[in-house]
């Protein structure tokens, strides 16, 4: 992979853990089954990928790791969002909103001539 | 906030040990790959197919859980650190918590650990510059001081004459160079700030022998070191800043030194002191007309050939002194002529070695009894705890946690203790130097040494966490419940043995260490007590050197002191006015030999005595009180029969059982005339108040110039008055200035001031013992008095029933101070044992005082038992004050 594609998918990833932890607690295959869910499958990222990103975020306090047992009766470690992580959520996901659509928005064009309202 | 998922529930935190980092991703991956398998499996996939599956979905593990164990080990350090650091910030605030709930203890310790970590570091650093630290010249060790002795008793350690010095740099076989050195005295002048100065007169291979560059510059040639070699100056470090502002542009500079224009060819560097001379000029003898061989003046440093040992350079030096007698048999007498080496820092330190061996020993039993007086201080205060650390046993705290916080607790106090003390000891070694009473020799390079510092700061603070952890252990080992039932009235018995043997070993360090300031500070005051011989009070002196070359000859000396002293006379409040070449107890003394009238003195029976040259007044104005016949007058000149006044000592020595009046004595070496003997005075110490009285005579400066053909240039001028002396400096001073406005005027000082001068080493000894002998003192009190009133808190009970038992209550402290004074016996008995023992520290440092001096002993005997007596007597009039049924019902 590229490096820009590795850069492009990381911040994606970390704005998708996040997302993932803000309705509460889940364990590393809890967040990789709700990306699943959520992106219709449309990320085809190999799902060990996954957890050095969530492990970095706790490294940066925006999550917070405890270990717990799961519903199976399982130990498992849990992620729960910070404070700081809830924050860093709620600056960056507009951001990436406004920054995804003005990609998309260029790639729809259709002549060279940009027409200026 | 959303709520946990079901079935969660905490565990146990987050593991923090790097072993369990790895543990946990693999679990976490693991643990993936069983919730993706079981989720396919659930699709249809059989148990292998899923499995496979779910490992291809997962893509590359074995970096997955390398990377994510990086990030963990990152995560866990900084977990640790910040963990450690919270711990520690927690710890010490409980810490300082404590020592404000018990400002007492925290004073006492924090005073304790001051002290002695001041002191020592202070001490040490001072006998580490003197003692150890090595010389700043190339290959210290290498480097020897030859000496000779001219009585060949192998003792003295004397200086060589020039044509010795000739002699050993030719003909030595031990040596790969020779120099030598003389001080003297100078006057810088030329620019109407003339300032005396301390100057050493070098040949040129002292630079080289000692393998010293000029910082600025160069150092002398071997033509600059010959007669008419050339005027040439190298300054010291010190006096270039000082009063050349460190200008390199000095070099090449014109300085008038004794009225005789040099050049400044180069800068020594910082450190270098030879002598105390802040100035350097060549000896530069002339080799055709050398002084003579019976003027010894050169002092001779060495380096030792490649190889050759300071045994070898012995046995080469006594070769030496042995042709010097054969080839000049006239000058000295067989086997009364020896020569030998001694290291160059044995030689230039040596003598600083007694004062400091004391000073270091006895700081030493400071730092012992400060560490042990902490270390007890400490288990008064755990034993204090016990009960509270058998609570926290039994809440759950682990004994580690428990060492934890008393360590904090120590290691706090030990580092507040060096906050205090290490600027103390920084002020002590300033102050130090700045009094500097001939404990530090000159060039000795001084300065709070920091490996010093460590090593003593480390003392106190093992002391204090040894002291401070044991209890900790302790507790920890104790049933908790023996602990919070028995509270305060049960107890560890062993710490009481522990803690009495402290106190006893506090009460004997004291005892020695007041024996010893005892001793020299009796020694000082019977120093005190010697008759200087002269008036000490009412008079000031003051020092003048005429350069050679304006004030070439006799009369013109004569005539300039003359004229000064006359309008001295005049100046309001002054009784008597004289000039002296030698001032007693002021430094510099000359021996001059005699021949007397109607006595061979061919066995050389008779010692040399002492010569003062000085004019009319010298006797009134010095206060030196006649015992027979007249003083000098009026009618004495240098056209008159020469006279002389001699002291009682000499009067005794040369005419035993004789009237000394109108006998004859003549300076030896001559065709001189005889001087008859007018008067006979006071003794007077020459050099030393310890030194006995030495035969001394008084001859007239014009009379003496007549006979020896010279006057000195150099005098001390002595002023007696009514009023306070010090008075006198400035007009005196303007009256030297009106007569030469170029000559400097040094040591200006009361004459009183002489004499303390003359004994500034053992008053600093006296005073310095003192204040260690006072602060042994506190800290055994303190100690003694901490240990009694918390053996008295442990034993309220059994001495309220006592009393309610009808024990009067006079009786119950008796009890309790004769437990005091049990410990405080002991240990003074063993305190003069050791300080019998160690009795050779102090006998350099003693004058007329037995090392058993039964007074001292006793007197500290008695202070300590006092003291010990008070501090047991508080607490125990403490514990009996209240009443039993109140103790009783309260426990």
């Amino acid at each position: 992979m590229a490096n820009t594609e590795i850069d492009l998918l990381r911040s994606s990833l970390d704005l998708l853990i996040l997302k993932a932890l803000s309705w509460g607690p889940r364990h590393g295959y809890g967040v990789a089954e709700w990306i699943e869910d959520a992106t219709g499958d449309a990320l085809s990222v190999e799902e060990g990928t996954l957890y050095p990103a969530l492990h970095r975020l706790e490294r940066k306090r925006w999550v917070a790791a405890e270990w717990g047992i799961s519903d199976h009766n399982r130990r498992a470690k849990f992620y729960r969002l910070t404070t700081a992580g809830r924050a860093q959520f709620r600056a960056t996901a507009p951001a990436w909103h406004r920054h995804a659509e003005a990609i998309a928005a260029a790639l729809r064009a259709t002549s060279p001539e940009i027409a200026r309202a | 906030m959303t709520g946990r998922p079901p079935g969660w529930r905490r565990l146990f935190r987050h593991s923090l040990g790097a072993r369990r980092v790895v543990e946990d991703v693999d679990d976490e991956i693991a643990f993936h790959l069983a919730m993706r398998a079981e989720r396919l499996r659930a699709r249809g996939l059989n148990e292998e197919a899923a499995a496979a599956a779910a490992r291809r979905r997962f893509g590359d593990l074995e970096h997955v859980r390398h990377e994510c164990v990086e990030i963990d080990r990152q995560l866990a350090r900084q977990r640790s650190a910040a963990d450690y650091l919270e711990d520690l910030v927690k710890d010490v605030a409980f810490a300082l918590r404590g020592l404000r709930r018990a400002p007492g203890f925290a004073a006492a310790s924090l005073l304790t650990l001051a002290l002695g970590i001041g002191s020592a570091a202070a001490i040490f650093s001072v006998a580490y510059g003197v003692l150890l630290r090595p010389l700043p010249f190339a290959q210290p060790d290498r480097l020897v001081e030859v000496s000779i002795n001219l009585k060949g008793t192998g003792e003295g350690f004397g200086s060589l004459s020039a044509p010795e010095y000739v002699d050993l740099a030719r003909e030595n076989r031990a040596f790969s160079g020779v120099a030598a050195w003389t001080p003297r005295g100078r006057t810088i002048g030329g620019d109407g700030r003339p300032e005396r100065v301390n100057t050493t007169q070098v040949t040129a291979s002292l630079f080289t022998v000692l393998g010293v560059r000029a910082q600025v510059g160069r150092i002398f040639t071997a033509e600059e070191d010959v007669a008419g070699g050339g005027l040439v100056i190298v300054l010291g470090d010190a006096l270039w800043r000082r009063r050349y502002g460190a200008d390199p542009a000095v070099i090449g500079r014109k300085v008038e030194l004794d009225g005789v224009m040099r050049t400044v060819v180069g800068v020594l560097p910082p450190g270098f002191a030879i002598g105390g001379g802040e100035l350097f000029t060549p000896l530069a003898f002339n080799p055709a007309k050398l002084p003579g061989r019976g003027a010894h003046f050169l002092r001779v440093v060495a380096r030792l050939r490649p190889g050759i040992t300071i045994a070898q350079a012995r046995a080469d030096l006594s070769e030496f002194a042995t042709r010097s007698v054969r080839v000049n048999p006239h000058n000295y007498r067989a086997g009364g002529f020896s020569s030998t080496a001694r290291a160059l820092r044995e030689a230039l330190y040596g003598n600083a070695r007694p004062m400091m061996t004391a000073l270091v020993t006895t700081v030493l039993l400071l730092l012992l009894l400060a560490a042990v007086n902490v270390a007890n201080l400490l288990l008064v205060r755990a034993e204090a705890r016990q009960r509270e650390l058998g609570v926290r046993v039994a809440l759950g705290a682990s004994q580690r946690r428990l060492v934890r916080q008393l360590l904090t607790e120590s290691v706090l106090l030990a580092s507040l203790g060096a906050l205090i003390g290490v600027p103390l000891a920084a002020l002590a070694v300033r102050s130090l130097l700045a009094i500097n009473p001939g404990v530090v020799p000159p060039g000795a390079e001084v300065t709070l040494d920091a490996g010093v510092l460590v090593a003593v700061i480390g003392v106190v603070a093992l002391a204090a966490l040894v002291a401070g952890v044991a209890p900790a252990l302790r507790a920890g080992a104790t049933d908790v419940r023996t602990a919070i039932a028995t509270g305060s009235a049960g107890g560890a018995k062993s710490g009481g043995r522990l803690r009495a043997v402290l106190v006893g070993a506090e009460v004997a360090l004291a005892a020695a260490m007041l024996v010893g300031a005892g001793l020299v500070g009796r020694s000082f005051q019977k120093l005190l007590a010697v008759d200087p011989g002269f008036d000490a009070n009412g008079a000031l002196v003051m020092s003048v050197a005429l350069p050679q070359v304006r004030y070439d000859t006799s009369p013109k000396i004569i005539a300039f002191y003359d004229g000064v002293l006359e309008r001295m006379r005049a100046l309001p409040g002054v009784r008597s006015a004289a000039a002296t070449a030698t001032l007693p107890l002021g430094g510099g003394t000359t021996q001059w030999s005699v021949e007397v009238d109607g006595r061979l003195n061919a066995l050389g029976e008779l010692s040399t005595p002492y010569i003062v040259s000085v004019t009319t007044d010298f006797l009134r104005a010095m206060g030196i009180r006649l015992v027979r016949g007249r003083a000098f007058g009026p009618e004495d000149g240098e056209r008159s029969a020469p006279v002389t006044v001699v002291s009682e000592a000499l009067a005794r020595e040369f005419w035993p059982g004789q009237d000394a009046l109108g006998k004859r004595i003549r300076l030896s070496g001559g065709d001189v005339p005889w001087m008859t003997v007018v008067g006979v005075v006071h003794d007077v110490r020459p050099e030393a108040l310890s030194e006995p009285p030495r035969p001394t005579y008084y001859v007239l400066t014009p009379q003496f110039a007549q006979m020896a053909g010279f006057a000195d240039q150099g005098m001390t001028v002595v002023l007696r008055t009514d009023d306070d002396p010090s008075m006198l400096i400035n007009p005196a001073r303007a009256v030297i200035r009106e007569a030469d406005p170029e000559l400097a005027v040094y040591d200006v000082r009361t004459l009183a001031s002489v004499v303390m001068g003359s004994v500034a080493r053992p008053r600093f000894a006296a005073s310095i013992l003192a204040a260690f002998g006072l602060s042994a003192l506190v800290l055994a009190v303190v100690g003694v008095y901490g240990v009694l009133s918390y053996v008295m808190t442990r034993r309220r009970r059994e001495l309220a029933v006592r009393i309610a038992l009808g024990a009067h209550p006079s009786q119950v402290s008796w009890l309790v101070v004769g437990s005091g004074m049990r410990l405080a016996l002991l240990g003074v008995a063993a305190g003069l044992a050791a300080a019998l023992a160690g009795r050779s520290v102090l006998t350099a440092l003693l004058y007329e005082v037995s090392p058993t001096d039964p007074v001292v002993l006793l007197a500290v005997t008695v202070t300590l038992l006092g003291a010990a007596a008070a501090a047991s007597w508080l607490p125990a009039r403490r514990a009996t004050a209240v009443s039993p049924a109140e103790v009783l019902r309260g426990e």
